[in-house]
């Protein structure tokens, strides 16, 4: 080995050392920003607030951001700027308000600083991540709406928002037919027949299903007779005009479109097991 | 049913004013849920380019943010610089390119216009012919990928949700 080698492998191995000896940090993704706006967006839209809501990372850069029909434009910069605040100084932007308003006036020389409440330090652990930052409606309001999307990280509801279920719990869920999920945007069930059903009209979710055990004759589309409402967007009856027949076996799929009548007309090998995905789209509802 | 995700402005008309003609017109107005639509193509496009990374604005017809995305790993400063060209795009209602152009091409006194950022990525929104808004691409693989994908955003079929 020459004197090169020697010192390049040395060099090498100081820089491990070094790079083993740095600290690692957390980094807001863009999936969790999204996630803690949609937290955030959902409270809105519960209180018909009109605001924007912008997620920053830890040093203050906008990572997400979504401004609601109707909301002020001013709130766009105005959200990003109580973000920063609270990303860079690692606390909620209503403390500098707070020193301002009660007399600390030289708050307002704070590089970065704009001392308006509504933006709020998102928590990971231990660590700031990053913030977000509400605008548009009252100072007390855009930081309750922010809260709801902090708590959504803190309390690891967005890391949680991962199912995973193993097959145990599957096979389980199989074995009476039951949902394995149900969110305000979708629902997977895994369900199970040992007869006929209703017909069935989801007005609001669409049915995707894969057919994993036994037979079914399935009717889909025509038109329902005899429809009664019977909860929220469900409608059911029991005699349809028309419809196309299908035969379902394993490996099958069908997509039902919502608003389409459909129907387990007759389980021909039973018990008919089956996996369903329902995306869910409310009319007017946040998108 | 919000199939279509734009509304159309107030439409107030006020046939009273000089000459008979209307005090006011209306505009297409560019929704969130449209703004999203439009982010959602272009996150699609720079996964289909294999971009290194990305941030996507989308602005409304006077240049306000209406939405953001900052794809993991882009770098920082690249979310300003798409909330610029966009800005520019839609003010100008021209794509940022011909502003990048110019500059290049001699035009330097055009830096100083305020709030101009002359770098090619910002392509205007057209719905019926009329400029909604604007998409501000940054942070992407080069200046033209930036126009790649943002122009691929901007084709975004408002009638389709």
């Amino acid at each position: 080995m020459n004197k090169l080698m020697v010192m390049t492998a040395a060099l090498l191995a100081a820089l491990n050392a070094l790079a083993t000896d740095l600290p690692e940090k957390k980094v807001l993704t863009l999936e969790a920003a999204r996630q803690v706006a949609a937290a955030a967006a959902a409270e809105a839209q519960r209180r018909h607030a009109r605001v924007v809501i912008a997620v920053v990372d830890d040093g203050g850069y906008p990572v997400y951001l979504e401004r609601g029909n109707g909301a002020q434009v001013a709130s766009s910069q105005v959200a990003i700027d109580k973000a920063h605040t609270a990303a860079i100084y690692r606390r909620p932007s209503k403390v500098f308000e707070e020193q301002v308003s009660h007399g600390r006036v030289s708050a307002l020389a704070l590089n970065g600083v704009v001392p308006l409440q509504g933006g709020l330090p998102l928590v990971a652990g231990d660590a700031v991540v990053g913030a977000i930052g509400v605008s548009g409606e009252t100072p007390q309001e855009d930081e309750d709406i922010a809260r709801v999307g902090a708590e959504a990280l803190a309390a690891g509801a967005v890391a949680s928002a991962v199912t995973y279920l193993d097959r145990d719990a599957v096979t389980a869920a199989f074995v009476r037919g039951a949902p394995l999920l149900e969110t305000p945007e979708y629902k997977v069930h895994a369900s199970r027949r040992t007869g006929p059903g209703l017909i069935e009209v989801h007005a609001y979710e669409t049915d995707v299903v894969y057919v994993l055990e036994g037979e079914a004759t399935f009717v889909t589309g025509g038109r329902l007779l005899d429809g009664k409402v019977t909860a929220p967007g469900e409608i059911r009856g029991s005699q349809l005009e028309g419809g196309n027949v299908q035969q379902l076996a394993p490996g099958d799929v069908v997509v039902v479109p919502r608003g389409t009548p459909h129907w387990f007309r007759e389980i021909g090998t039973a018990p008919f097991l089956y996996f369903v995905v329902k995306p869910i789209a409310v009319p007017g509802g946040a998108s | 049913m919000n199939r279509v995700p734009l509304i159309t402005a107030a439409l107030v008309i006020f046939c009273g004013s000089a000459g008979g003609q209307p005090a006011t017109t209306s505009q297409t107005v560019l929704t969130l849920a449209g703004a999203k639509q439009v982010i959602a193509a272009a996150v699609t496009e720079a996964d289909r380019l294999k971009a290194p990374g990305g941030s996507i604005a989308v602005v409304d017809a006077g240049g306000h943010l209406i939405a953001l995305e900052r794809l993991d790993n882009t770098f920082a400063a690249s979310a300003d610089i798409a909330v610029g060209k966009a800005r520019t795009a839609v003010l100008f209602k021209k794509p940022t390119r011909v502003f990048e152009d110019l500059v290049n091409g001699g035009r330097t006194t055009m830096v100083t216009l305020p709030d101009f950022t002359p770098l090619q990525g910002g392509v205007p929104v057209v719905v019926d012919g009329q400029v909604v808004g604007a998409v501000g691409v940054s942070g992407a693989a080069s200046a033209q990928q930036d126009e790649d994908i943002a122009n691929t955003a901007a084709r975004f079929d408002a009638t389709v949700r």
